[in-house]
């Protein structure tokens, strides 16, 4: 048990007690905010995975949230399925999805990596766009259930949000354990210096495949939530912009930093719809994501390489505790 | 039988052939040595022992198997382990960490366990970190265990490399230029730590440019220039070959030599 | 029909290619994939009909002098604020290209939140004036931007070839270390090539709406993401392959919606691009890296 018992685990049992009360105190627009945090969460957990302890920074990330959104969409739509049938297709397809995205990984490097994941998310929106018969192509499918769970249908909001967030724990814990275990080790091995890890005998194309995999896998259970939740998907909604807000959130919360993630998500969902109160910065609230990108990359700047549990959270660490800073030199 | 055996090892990139035609032994219980001017291609025959490279031509036969080609991670397994000659530490792991990775291929639970408890995986971990407890205090760098590897210095950095190619149970070491870097008292722990480690593995290959180093520490010397072997034994014989000293100081070196 | 379908092809690959040498310039230098080079794109396209429309009232070349001197700015400040704090502090690329994006972001939010998300009419040159090219029916528009961009690449060849400032930039694509240390002034070079780029995105987002005889904010993303496929079709870093890629990509566009379909059109672009990266991954010229141990 005595492992388990360290600042960052303490710190997301304090978030997860503080959202699990929030219902009883918010109105229904802040629960649906809150639950648009959840999703997040999930989804930028997911890149988190890819980023701070693969080392592979996904710019389509999007696109397994699309799939998955379309995957539980599609079949309520065509055969009539409830979430609990669709759950296990979201989990197959994103994840077929995941491991065909790491093939190409085998014959390149760096920074095609880059290219190949954008042209992944634009190629995934193209198909979804066209295939019509499946997609319902730009129209979109609308009037999407609520979850259903084996003919159980969730009645209200605040049922939603506490099944979301059990997904935000079990995300957040088989995170830990995966990243604490043989397979997380050789990832982050693999993320620091690719050369030295062969030499250690690491096989790095099956582990490419499986971080690819996995991550792919909770994006889509995020997507597919989200189908659930607005109650419509289009096209249009899955724009590169979603990758990048996932990057904010991510790189905010600290690269390979799940707890951080989990507080860069609260932020970065809030604060654009608390600048909704101000109908001038509401307009212009996207600026917020791209500054907090640019500052973000400014502060991690001051140490060369590429710096992990940093940013707000470490950031906030040091202003707290100043002894504690001197592990991050 | 020799530990290692290398027949006729030949690479060329483009045009270069960077190593021609090399053949050498290496003998149980012996520290054998690679030396030569820089660019002689020692690494390279480094990098083609360990399946970072694969050769045009030739045999690498390590304990009687051929592992000519073989893939980085099976040669790992076959039992060569290498550390690298600007130090390749995981720079944002700890120094367990390092070590854990090091005897990655030993932790035997795949990537499905990894992604729960289980009994297996358990046992598994716990029986590694023993083993890391024991490899750091073989390379003194127990009280450093949970710091970052990076923010060790210089010389720790070094154990911590070597720490890490031994935790791999390999038969054979390789190590290419372990001494870059040192001053003379670190050179001299250092060359009483190598030969200690005769004891941990069956046999070592060194890379240095420090001849003293070398010369104190090597059973056998083999000697490269422009990729092919041009002396093979003894360091006090390697020491009076001409052409080994022609290699290093050019042809005046030898007349100085011969007259004086 | 073929002759036609040429034409429009090599009017529409010289503005891809005008955006991918931005790409690949940048990219040859500092390795970076400099993700604000599309909203550049559409942020001049945008200056440009606000100058229009507002203050310099009918004079093109006027409005286009001035929109290339904003666009030369805005690339220049974007390397100061967002990439040189990164780069000098030895930072991943990676880093780089997250701050790049974030800059995307805020002028993309600008162009949205002061134009406005309606289509609106841009001005062109010589409208309604045809030319008869063998059978293919040339705008006179067409014939400017292909005119252009031909001059450009000259330019261009000559600008990296022979000129000091061109010998620099070559200079620092090979080695920006040792570039520092023999004293050549980094900085402004690179903040040079920002605002090379930036200017030949904003002649590429200009001639566009010309071309189109209209804007609104999606043109920026549209052209964006072709003129990236066509860097990476011809190879990330090679300023030709840029140019040959942008032509190659539109041709076939404008061959596939000509004889098949326009939705197919869109596909052909990423088709070319799922090909590339299966077969060479670093495209036409790109040359292949090396694996150091």
């Amino acid at each position: 048990m005595k492992k388990y018992l360290n600042s960052k685990n303490i710190l997301f049992v304090l978030i997860i007690a503080g959202m699990a009360v929030a219902p009883f105190i918010t109105d229904a627009y802040q629960l649906r905010v809150l639950i648009s945090c959840e999703l997040n969460m999930i989804f930028a957990m997911s890149l988190n995975l890819l980023m701070g302890i693969g080392g592979t920074v996904s710019f389509g990330h999007v696109a397994f949230y699309e799939i998955g959104a379309y995957t539980t969409a599609s079949l309520w739509y065509h055969f009539g399925w409830d979430y609990s049938t669709n759950f296990i297709f979201v989990i197959l397809i994103t994840g077929l999805a995941g491991l065909l995205l790491a093939l190409p990984m085998s014959r390149i490097t760096g920074r095609y990596v880059t290219i190949i994941t954008l042209s992944f998310a634009e190629i995934v929106s193209l198909i979804i766009k066209n295939w019509d018969p499946v997609t319902l192509g730009q129209m979109g499918i609308v009037g999407i259930p609520s979850i259903t769970l084996f003919g159980m249908r969730f009645k209200n909001k605040i049922q939603f949000f506490y099944f979301a967030l059990i997904f935000v724990i079990v995300t957040y814990i088989l995170m830990y354990w995966l990243v604490n275990s043989k397979l997380g080790r050789n990832l982050q091995a693999m993320r620091d210096d690719s050369i030295a890890a062969e030499a250690m005998g690491i096989k790095l194309f099956p582990n490419k495949v499986i971080v690819f995999t996995i991550s792919a896998i909770f994006a889509g259970i995020a997507g597919s939530l989200y189908a659930h939740l607005m109650t419509y998907v289009e096209p249009a909604t899955f724009n590169a912009n979603l990758s990048f807000n996932c990057i904010s959130i991510v790189v905010v919360g600290g690269l390979g930093n799940f707890t951080g993630t989990l507080i860069g998500a609260l932020f970065l969902t809030i604060l654009p719809e608390y600048l909704r109160k101000f109908e001038f910065l509401f307009k212009y609230r996207m600026i917020a994501y791209g500054m907090v990108l640019v500052i973000v990359m400014w502060l991690n700047h001051s140490i060369p390489g590429l710096k992990l549990k940093q940013s707000i959270t470490g950031f906030f660490r040091k202003l707290l505790h100043k002894e504690t800073a001197v592990e991050e030199v | 039988m020799s530990l290692l055996e290398v027949k006729d090892l030949t690479i060329r990139f483009g045009g270069l052939v960077a190593v021609d035609d090399l053949s050498f032994t290496m003998e149980e219980g012996q520290v054998t040595s690679l030396i030569g001017p820089n660019g002689a291609g020692k690494t390279t025959v480094i990098n083609l022992l360990t399946g970072f490279y694969t050769p045009n031509e030739g045999k690498v036969i390590l304990d009687g198997e051929d592992i000519t080609g073989n893939s980085t991670d099976s040669v790992v397994e076959k039992g060569l382990s290498r550390t690298f000659q600007n130090i390749r530490l995981f720079s944002n792991m700890t120094v367990e960490e390092n070590i854990l990775i090091g005897m990655q291929h030993r932790i035997n639970y795949g990537a499905f366990l990894s992604m729960f408890p289980n009994p297996k995986k358990n046992s598994e971990e716990r029986r590694a970190l023993e083993e890391t407890t024991k490899i750091l205090e073989r390379v003194d760098l127990s009280e450093y265990r949970y710091d970052r590897s990076t923010s060790l210095p210089y010389g720790k950095q070094r154990k911590l490399e070597i720490g890490r190619a031994l935790v791999a149970k390999p038969k054979i070491l390789l190590l290419d230029e372990p001494a870059a870097g040192m001053n003379p008292v670190e050179k001299k722990e250092l060359s009483i730590f190598i030969k200690s480690l005769l004891n941990d593995v069956r046999g070592i290959l060194l890379i240095e440019h420090d001849m003293k180093l070398v010369m104190d520490i090597s059973d056998k010397i083999v000697v490269l220039n422009h990729g092919a072997k041009i002396c093979e034994g003894k360091p006090e014989e390697v020491q009076r070959n001409p052409e080994v000293i022609e290699a290093y100081l050019g042809r005046k070196g030898v007349h100085q030599n011969v007259e004086g | 029909m073929l002759l036609q379908i040429l034409v429009n092809g090599i009017s529409l690959g010289s503005i891809y290619a005008l955006t991918a040498i931005g790409y690949s310039l940048i990219y040859s230098i500092l390795q970076l994939i400099n993700m604000s080079n599309a909203a550049v794109f559409l942020t001049s396209a945008v200056i440009f009909y606000a100058l229009y429309t507002s203050l310099t009232g009918s004079s093109v070349l006027l409005t286009f002098i001035l929109t290339l001197m904003a666009a030369g700015a805005i690339g220049y400040v974007i390397e100061v604020i967002a990439i040189r704090p990164i780069r000098e502090k030895g930072d991943s690329n990676t880093y780089a290209l997250i701050s790049s994006i974030g800059v995307k972001t805020i002028l993309e939010q600008i162009c949205q939140g002061t134009f406005g998300s309606e289509i609106k009419q841009f001005p062109t040159l010589l409208d309604g004036k045809y030319i008869d090219l063998f059978g293919a029916r040339t705008s006179a528009i067409q014939i400017i931007i292909i005119c252009t961009t031909l001059l450009i690449l000259f330019f261009m060849n000559w600008f990296t070839q022979k000129n000091r400032v061109g010998r620099g930039l070559r200079a620092l694509s090979q080695n920006l270390k040792a570039c520092h240390l023999m004293g050549m002034p980094v900085n402004t070079l690179i903040g040079v090539s920002f605002a090379v780029g930036s200017m030949l995105a904003a002649v590429s987002g200009v001639a566009y709406c010309m071309y189109l005889k209209s804007i609104s904010i999606s043109v920026g993303s549209a052209i964006g993401n072709k003129a990236f496929a066509a860097t990476v079709l011809g190879g990330i870093g090679e300023l030709k392959g840029a140019v040959v890629g942008g032509y190659i990509l539109a041709i076939a566009e404008n061959l596939v919606s000509g004889y098949w379909s326009m939705s197919a059109s869109n596909f052909i672009s990423f088709g070319i691009l799922i090909l590339v990266l299966i077969i060479k991954p670093t495209g036409i010229f790109g040359k292949k890296e090396q694996k150091k141990v």
